[in-house]
């Protein structure tokens, strides 16, 4: 029930976003998922995190009822997409695999874990001085995250914050996935499996654990793939602006990447004017 | 007459020259204590440099926003958008430099106040935000091919986020990780202090020119296979300048891969001068390996995305390719993909335990909030967070028995829990387990004790079980 509720609020706000941008919905499921982590982190912030969560189902309502009311200018060939596809039946899997999985490592009981659990508790950022977490100095933006899963469920389930971690993880494979057209869906689940491997492939546990080294590199790989192949429309930068946010708040290095990814697009500005383009 | 005046004096005229003015004063005044001793203003003309600034700052942004308001565009921005970034830029790189040195380190060796430097940046970087402010709130304009707006936003986004969680952390309390990082290197970064250091640094930051250096090396593949930062490199330098012979209008993407490959490098040797002065020898290649890593897979996505794109294009995407592919990289990952597979037993050994965690929690419930010290069992950090939100004690890297008696910390504590009677009996021999423990026959497994300290100073005590 408590994942339903979760992709129900997801898959609520990505298709409003793709209704509004006129965008695929594989490009909108990450953006919705920057804005959640955005908003929770605002809320958190002034230790009002569970309020946070309710006003997120509150603009889910609203956006529902938007898209009932115009549910005759909804473009479908923008929602049944290959990108949409892969995000489906990646998660389904995750859904399965995660099922009985518990914490075993070390770093992850000590802090992203304890984090989760802490802030599921109190209903605050693991900052708070309710929580018993030794490294408080470490940046909120994955766990916010998973905050945001398990909340709506009556006790804390670890299992689900592997799954909101390989969500995370697809939403961010899953844009350079809306090139392909409907009718090449074979090819894109191909690509899709591939890019599903190749993360796996540097970090071992990348899809059965929660650190976030391996997703910052994602996050810096889909800012420039965002910057460097789509125009730069209020959708875009939005995008952009959204994973800068997360990046620099995902790990304590993560300003770090992300100072160098705004350097990257900065030049490019400067000298060869992506904006007049 | 008066009123002859004031109807002569063009208001939008006196916002230029209050805009132009307060700029340059605050540059001239901040280049002035740049130059000269720190703390200059204050001495000759009793006023600090951030209060004069300041003041200038508010007459700049009321003309800014005077002339928006009159739709006054600020002509031949360009020029003081390069000197704010110019100057923002140097500002941050001394004082990074003077973080890894010594307090007055810059002053001391090219006499110029950063300090002072750091108040005209913080200055520029309202100067840059003022037009975005404007486009957005005065014209409800968002317009995406203006530059000075894209460049605000894309610098700002990252540096406001940083500012908002380190207020947060400051108005809790909570050191954040840079002022520790900082604080504990500052004065160490000397080599000629330590040769091993001196020597691993050189080490690791050759890594491009010495592929055969062992910490140039990564183990990827779930260990099995060993390969060198820089032949990863070199294999997607080789893929891209294919990729931009078969489309040599890409040279954006080509200026993207450069600047991505030269700032692979720079950031290998930040993150190895970070891990230098943290971390002994030993550590530095696992933690240099770990976060070169991140950087690895956003250049091996980043490459494959665009590969992508470019086979689309060209409609080369040949799905018997993708299949072999797909089986080499099934193959590798076979180890990690077995992975995936939970362990069941596990999953119901923790239901168990839990079981048992949740009597102890709904125990504590109407209790008040206990401090708890364990021993044995998972150790503190799973029962950290298996009694969350309850405070556990216990360090990590001390013995549970060396806690008891010898720190001072121990006093906070009010419950023990003994998660393995084992660790206690291992020690019986000694009296002074025997003594703790009010009822000598109930020393057990999974057992909660209170501690009742029985001196004021409390430093004689008994653990008396529990009945859950």
């Amino acid at each position: 029930m408590t994942n339903l509720i979760i992709l129900t609020i997801i898959f609520a706000f990505s298709l409003f976003f793709s209704y509004f941008f006129k965008k695929k919905i594989e490009e909108t499921i990450i953006f919705s998922v920057f804005l959640i982590i955005f908003i929770l982190y605002i809320f958190g912030i002034f230790s009002i995190l569970n309020i946070g969560w309710y006003f997120i189902c509150l603009l889910t309502l609203v956006f529902l009822l938007i898209l009932v009311r115009n549910y005759q200018k909804i473009n479908l060939k923008l929602l049944l997409t290959c990108g949409f596809i892969f995000i489906v039946i990646a998660t389904s899997v995750s859904l399965i695999i995660h099922k009985y999985r518990v914490v075993e490592s070390f770093d992850e009981l000590n802090f992203w874990f304890v984090a989760v659990k802490n802030m599921y508790v109190n209903n605050e950022l693991f900052t708070s001085i309710n929580s018993n977490v030794l490294a408080k100095n470490y940046t909120p933006a994955a766990t916010i995250f998973h905050y945001f899963w398990v909340k709506p469920n009556k006790y804390f389930n670890e299992s689900f914050v592997f799954i909101s971690m390989n969500f995370f993880i697809y939403a961010l494979l899953a844009p350079s996935l809306s090139m392909f057209k409907k009718t090449q869906w074979k090819k894109a689940l191909l690509v899709g499996f591939f890019l599903f491997l190749i993360p796996l492939t540097i970090y071992n546990f990348i899809y059965t654990g929660a650190y976030v080294d391996g997703l910052m590199g994602l996050i810096f790989a889909y800012i420039l793939y965002i910057y460097f192949t789509k125009k730069l429309d209020k959708f875009s930068l939005f995008s952009l602006l959204l994973a800068l946010f997360t990046l620099t708040l995902t790990k304590v290095t993560g300003i770090i990447f992300s100072i160098a990814a705004a350097i990257i697009m900065v030049i490019d500005i400067l000298f060869f004017h992506k904006l007049n383009k | 007459m008066l009123k002859n005046i004031l109807q002569k004096i063009n208001f939008n005229n006196i916002s230029i020259l209050f805009l132009y003015g307060s700029f340059l004063i605050i540059v001239f005044i901040c280049l002035l204590e740049s130059v000269t001793y720190p703390g200059v203003l204050l001495n000759k003309i009793g006023i600090k440099l951030s209060t004069l600034t300041l003041g200038l700052s508010v007459v700049y942004l009321f003309s800014y926003f005077k002339l928006n308001l009159s739709k006054i565009t600020i002509k031949k921005s360009k020029p003081l958008l390069f000197f704010s970034l110019l100057v923002i830029s140097t500002t941050l790189t001394l004082s990074l430099i003077e973080s890894f040195t010594y307090p007055n380190f810059v002053f001391s060796k090219i006499h110029l106040n950063y300090k002072a430097l750091q108040t005209l940046s913080s200055f520029l970087l309202l100067f840059l935000i003022s037009p975005i402010i404007s486009k957005i709130f005065l014209h409800k304009i968002f317009n995406t091919k203006s530059k000075i707006l894209v460049i605000g936003l894309l610098f700002l986004t990252p540096i406001f986020s940083y500012f908002s969680w380190s207020q947060h952390l400051s108005t809790n309390n909570i050191i954040e990780t840079e002022t520790r990082l900082f604080s504990d290197t500052k004065g160490s970064f000397v080599f000629s202090k330590n040769e091993l250091k001196e020597k691993a640094f050189k080490d690791q930051i050759y890594w491009f020119f010495k592929p055969n250096n062992s910490y140039a090396q990564i183990k990827i593949f779930f260990n099995i296979f060993t390969i060198s930062f820089s032949t990863i490199f070199l294999i997607i330098a080789i893929l891209f300048f294919i990729n931009w012979l078969q489309n040599k209008k890409s040279s954006k993407i080509g200026f993207a891969l450069l600047t991505f490959y030269i700032g692979g490098i720079a950031y290998s040797i930040l993150i190895t001068l970070i891990s230098v002065n943290m971390f002994s020898v030993g550590e530095l290649k696992t933690f240099v390996g770990r976060y070169i890593l991140t950087y690895v897979l956003a250049l091996i996505m980043f490459s494959f995305y665009l590969f992508l794109i470019n086979f689309q294009k060209n409609k080369k995407i040949n799905t018997s390719i993708l299949i072999y592919m797909s089986l080499i990289l099934i193959t590798i990952n076979i180890p990690s993909l077995s992975n995936l597979k939970p362990n069941k037993q596990l999953f119901s050994n923790r239901q168990k335990q839990e079981f048992l965690y949740q009597k102890i929690k709904d125990y504590f419930k109407d209790k008040d909030r206990p401090t708890i010290h364990t021993i044995g069992g998972e150790g503190p950090v799973a029962y950290r967070y298996f009694f969350v939100p309850y405070f556990v004690v216990s360090p990590i890297w001390q013995d549970w028995d060396v806690f008891i008696f010898e720190n001072s910390g121990f006093k906070t504590v009010n419950y023990v829990f003994l998660a393995s009677a084992s660790e206690v009996f291992k020690k019986w021999s000694n009296p002074k387990f025997q003594k703790i423990f009010v009822d000598k026959k109930n020393v057990v497994d999974n057992g909660l004790y209170k501690v009742i300290y029985t001196t004021d100073d409390r430093s004689l005590f008994q653990f008396e079980l529990i009945n859950l």
